[in-house]
């Protein structure tokens, strides 16, 4: 069971439609994306597209804020390359067709973290190679994990023994909450237990050979000051193979993430596997220094390998390596997400999509200049970089990968232009031209003020160019 | 005049705890209350505030404590007494909520809601004239109120006088043209009166307005047929029409509305009036939605009604009238003995409504703050007390208060007039009356059953194992009228209607099997303890009971379960899991493999537990839809 091809229009960061296609196999993604190209976005659909199975989840609140045409995701599922693909839409409109066995198992079972979940473990105090890890367990990664007496999550059952407490003295009340605290308590410290072992195998995979311990004293009520104490899972390490000195500060922040990983990864896999197995991670390998990135792609290898996949990063050469990594198999495609900005709205721009002069005159057609300015520098840019790269023109080296930028390609072919004449004079004016008016990142807030007839002269200029280049 | 709220003033506090109270914003309410005490700690009105608001929060404990506070602090204050009769009430204990009412109204004669809510708690009781009484004299005090004349409509309806039914449903109509309800009832009680376009009307304005006439109908009479027989009265064929709804149905769902809850009292102090009193908008239950009437069809239709399987009804729990003389510890108890041996006869073991717990009695539990161990001196009527002559000295210590006990018993005798033991020293189900989910225990030890509990009387483990769990508590808080917040009331009439699904020899015997589990491990001490090394000897209990959930499912809803490929019965036939008596040696450890067997992930069990809240009908029954 897979995901074939997920279609998002106005969800959040979209503007417009977008198509990812998965192709027939349904592969793993591997997106790159700078910050607010649309990546969380994608990564927030594919969540909240599973989730409205499983109650009342409004779409509306996430429509994009600068595009009012109704909003929707739809996926296309397929049990194998071979089977008919079933259509999901959910959307303000369409009701229940997410509501369906398939994706409210799907959502049960899946495993989704984001970075900011492993936030706090670059704020755990560490001290004596022993943090309390409480309420990173509790909060982020263990907390939509189910009980099998209560068959309710661990934020349903933590969130029943919170604040207000009952008064001093009701006794019935007082007695109802311990008695919730008795079982959270039985709860928790059985997760614990049944995932150390699993933790401390997978952790392995990142090299370190440390058995966890996770020392969880049950919560007390203080009736007197009304407080909830003990609030405390103490994290504790130890070693396998080697004698390590008290002073070694072997919990690091990185290393702090390569446990929690370990610890989020175990509880996804004690956990029944549902036939549509969904795992995203959202930048979360941020936090991890290089030589802890590598092994997580292994144990997604080797513990998740019919899980279909989604990263996601910011980080350009991470991408890269990955990218590099998964090309064998064809399991896995690989997209970049551009983040493009007008003065009025914000759009991702997804490189895959090839159309990007299609684009433009849609939107041009549409009146709306500004999108279709955005799909005209990107076709442009595009171009430009893929023509020096196919030609392999000499271009000007920048230290730093981000700063490269179009002039430097479309100087390398303007030079190489001197001795081919591949394109005319008067080609490389009209371009020079619409660059400062309109190609240009700069040139956005102005464009309200272009006729429509420059607009189009350029649009039909990129495509003259496109066709000389090609 | 308006000015601007001085928040220093715990009047202002005080009034605008009142506003939010009737708003239902009932914790911003005890918040305005909190400060108006912290302000002036001696403000008894801002107590028995408090304690109202309590109570329609359903706190009844919390309620008492505030209105014996308002009390303490002014003692000649009587809207505190009526409030917490009302509380009283609502725990099921009438007879003090009466008494309250009483002390109320001698307080303030002219104490209209305390007469109201007096004559709601004697319709509870069964006593008609006495409610029809305190209706009148709510009704002379204040004519304009619509609720007592409702209430005293339902009374004279018990009561069959169908012309003073159809005058005061007509006179609450005309003060309150909304009362859906009230059109309702007169609809059915001209159809007593063989007035068939009159009850044409009214029931069709009932409908019109959102009542279910074919439910309440069904309710009071269980169906068309039952009713034409009882009454010796033929209905017209357009009326039956009207009533009924295919197939008919043989269950109880709601009872015929008794009217609207009892006033809670609060007082307001202002600078125009010092004396307003304010009421609480009454509670409505909500429309059943479509979704959930077709499931509870779906649960009727795979059973019987619990009492067609005992052939017997549930028997309620012993009132002594004075428990502080008849309720004795294991000190006093040997004392007795002691003193003279035939008191050993009549001291009987004793469990009250809180030694309940599901699946057990008298819990070993590290956090009971008192020692289980009560006795029960049983006089009965008729006893030859003379010959007891340890428990009489014991007795007669409270004589005044035995005497002033209502009923016709001796002074020295039980309030309740069952001689009948067998009951209690029978095995049985025994269950608390008020409680927030099903929650039934299995005796065998004999223990004697005191009120407001109640007891099933059977051994069947199965029908133990079928009522304590999800679906049939949803069933029942769907079917039964709700006590305040969280708590339902187990009453007979309601427990008694529970269907029971058919089932197969060998499904009931595997049900057995798995209630027989639970109960020796309930009882184990790694089970009870809290130390978190047993942790998992826990969970291993609530998984055991969570599988009796879904075979439970499976029996009430097995083609929506099958449907969505949910098996229960089949994958743990295959398992041939031994009965208890068959496993020899170490038993927990025994208990331990078969459960982490059955809770690999990879086990049909687990994950069709895992995944059955992906079906409608679970998602709706357990809150997710």
């Amino acid at each position: 069971m897979r995901i074939t091809n997920i279609e998002i229009r106005n969800f959040r960061a979209f503007y417009g439609t977008y198509q990812i296609d998965l192709h027939k196999a349904g592969k793993n993604l591997l997106v790159y994306g700078e910050n607010g190209s649309g990546k969380t976005s994608l990564y927030e659909a594919l969540r909240r597209f599973l989730e409205s199975s499983e109650g009342e989840h409004q779409f509306k609140p996430h429509q994009n804020i600068f595009n009012s045409d109704e909003g929707y995701i739809k996926l296309h599922i397929r049990p194998d390359a071979h089977s008919k693909q079933s259509t999901y839409e959910w959307s303000e409109t369409v009701k229940d067709e997410t509501n369906d066995q398939l994706l409210t198992q799907a959502s049960k079972a899946k495993g989704f973290l984001d970075y900011k979940d492993l936030l706090e473990t670059h704020y755990l105090h560490r001290e004596d190679e022993v943090v309390n890890v409480f309420s990173l367990l509790v909060n982020n990664l263990l907390a939509n994990t189910i009980s099998d007496q209560t068959d309710r999550s661990l934020t349903v059952d933590w969130t029943s023994i919170q604040p207000p407490f009952p008064r001093r003295g009701s006794t019935t009340q007082i007695a109802a909450l311990e008695a919730r605290i008795v079982n959270f308590n039985r709860e928790l410290s059985n997760r614990l237990t049944e995932l150390k072992t699993k933790a401390s195998e997978i952790l392995l995979k990142f090299g370190y050979n440390v058995a966890l311990d996770l020392d969880f004293q049950r919560l007390t009520y203080n009736q007197e000051k009304k407080t909830l104490d003990n609030q405390e899972i103490l994290l504790n390490v130890e070693y396998f193979d080697r004698d390590i000195p008290a002073h070694h500060r072997f919990l690091n922040e990185a290393k702090l993430s390569a446990i929690a990983i370990a610890i989020y990864f175990s509880s996804i896999l004690l956990q029944p596997e549902s036939d549509l197995k969904i795992i995203a991670l959202d930048d979360v390998l941020i936090g991890l220094d290089m030589s802890n990135r590598l092994p997580v792609l292994d144990i997604l290898d080797e513990y998740f390998a019919d899980y279909q996949t989604f990263l996601t990063t910011y980080d350009k050469a991470w991408y890269e390596i990955v990218k590099q990594r998964t090309s064998h198999g064809g399991k896995w495609k690989a997209v970049d997400l551009y983040f493009r900005q007008t003065d009025e709205y914000e759009i991702p721009v997804y490189v895959e999509d090839k159309a990007y002069l299609d684009k433009a005159r849609e939107y041009l057609e549409a009146n709306d200049y500004k999108a279709c300015a955005i799909y005209l520098r990107t076709a442009f840019e595009m171009m430009i970089e893929e023509f020096c790269v196919n030609s392999r023109l000499p271009v000007k080296y920048h230290r730093d990968p981000n700063r490269q930028d179009s002039q430097d390609f479309w100087d390398a072919i303007k030079i190489e232009n001197q001795t081919s004449t591949l394109l005319s004079q008067g080609l490389i004016d009209d371009i020079e031209l619409y660059r400062s008016r309109i190609l240009n990142p700069l040139s956005h807030a102005t464009i309200a003020n272009i006729p429509k007839k420059e607009i189009e002269d350029t649009v039909e200029a990129v495509e003259n160019l496109k066709t000389a280049l090609e | 005049m308006n000015t601007v709220p001085d928040l220093q003033n715990h009047i202002f506090y005080n009034n605008r705890g009142i506003d939010y109270g009737e708003k239902g914003e009932y914790d911003l309410a005890i918040k305005d209350f909190d400060k108006a005490i912290e302000l002036k700690p001696d403000y008894a009105l801002a107590y028995n505030n408090r304690g109202a608001v309590y109570r329609s929060k359903g706190e009844y404990d919390q309620a008492i404590e505030d209105c014996n506070k308002a009390i303490q602090l002014k003692p000649d204050y009587a809207e505190p007494y009526s409030n917490r009769g009302s509380a009283y009430r609502n725990k099921g204990e009438i007879d003090q909520a009466i008494e309250d009412y009483d002390i109320a109204i001698k307080l303030k004669p002219n104490f209209v809601e305390a007469y109201y809510n007096l004559g709601i708690a004697y319709c509870e009781k069964g006593n008609f004239d006495r409610a029809i009484e305190n209706y009148n004299k709510a009704i002379d005090l204040k004519p304009k109120l619509f609720h007592p004349y409702y209430n005293r409509g339902n009374a004279y309806f018990q009561k069959r006088d169908f012309v003073k039914v159809i005058e005061d449903y007509s006179k609450a109509i005309e003060l309150n043209s909304e009362l859906g309800e009230a059109y309702n009832n007169r609809g059915e009680a001209w159809l007593h009166l063989k007035e068939w376009d009159k009850a044409r009307s009214d029931l069709t304005v009932a409908n019109n307005m959102g009542v279910d006439i074919v439910e309440v109908f069904h309710n009071s009479y269980s169906g068309v047929t039952s009713f034409e027989r009882k009454n010796g009265i033929k209905l017209p064929k357009d009326i039956v029409a009207m009533l009924t709804r295919d197939p008919v149905n043989r269950f109880l769902t709601t009872q015929r509305p008794l009217g609207s809850e009892p006033y809670s009292t609060m007082q307001m102090e202002d600078n125009i009036s010092t004396d307003r009193q304010k009421t609480l908008p009454t509670e409505v239950k909500p429309q059943q939605s479509a979704a959930v009437l077709e499931l509870l069809k779906k649960f009727r239709n795979a059973g019987k009604p619990l009492s067609e399987y005992l052939q017997k009804h549930p028997a309620s729990g012993i009132i002594s009238g004075y428990n502080e003389a008849f309720i004795v510890h294991l000190k006093t108890r040997d004392a007795l003995i002691a003193e003279h041996p035939s008191s050993a006869n009549i001291l009987k073991p004793f469990l009250m409504a809180r030694d309940i717990k599901r699946w057990q009695v008298k819990p070993v539990d590290e956090s009971r703050r008192e020692a289980q161990d009560k006795w029960l001196i049983w006089t009965y009527r008729g006893i030859d007390i003379n010959a007891y002559p340890a428990i009489k000295k014991h007795l007669e210590k409270s004589r005044d208060a035995l005497e002033k006990r209502s009923g016709k018993q001796e002074w020295y005798e039980i309030q309740t007039a069952s001689t009948d033991t067998t009951r209690f020293t029978q095995p049985k189900c025994i269950y608390a009356d008020i409680a927030s989910e099903t929650a039934f225990a299995f005796d065998d030890e004999g223990y004697y059953v005191g009120s407001p509990a109640s007891l099933l009387p059977t051994s069947e483990l199965w029908i133990l194992g079928v009522l304590n769990t999800r679906a049939v508590s949803w069933f029942y808080a769907r079917t039964t009228p709700q006590v305040r917040g969280m708590f339902l009331k187990f009453t007979s009439r309601y427990v008694s209607q529970i269907p029971i699904p058919d089932m197969e020899p060998e499904q009931r015997a595997l049900i057995d099997k798995i209630v027989e589990y639970i109960l020796y491990l309930k009882k184990q001490p790694t089970v009870n303890s809290k130390d978190l090394k047993h942790a998992r000897d826990a969970v291993m209990v609530g998984y055991f009971g969570n599988i009796l959930n879904g075979l439970t499912y499976e029996l009430y809803l097995p083609d929506d379960l099958h449907r969505g490929e949910k098996y229960f019965f089949q994958p743990l036939f295959n398992e041939q899991l031994p009965q208890l008596e068959e496993i020899q040696g170490d038993r927990m450890a025994a208990f331990r493999n078969i459960f982490e067997h059955l809770h690999e992930r990879t086990h049909p069990i687990r994950k069709n537990l895992f995944f059955l809240d992906s079906l409608k009908p679970i998602r709706i029954i357990e809150s997710k839809a």
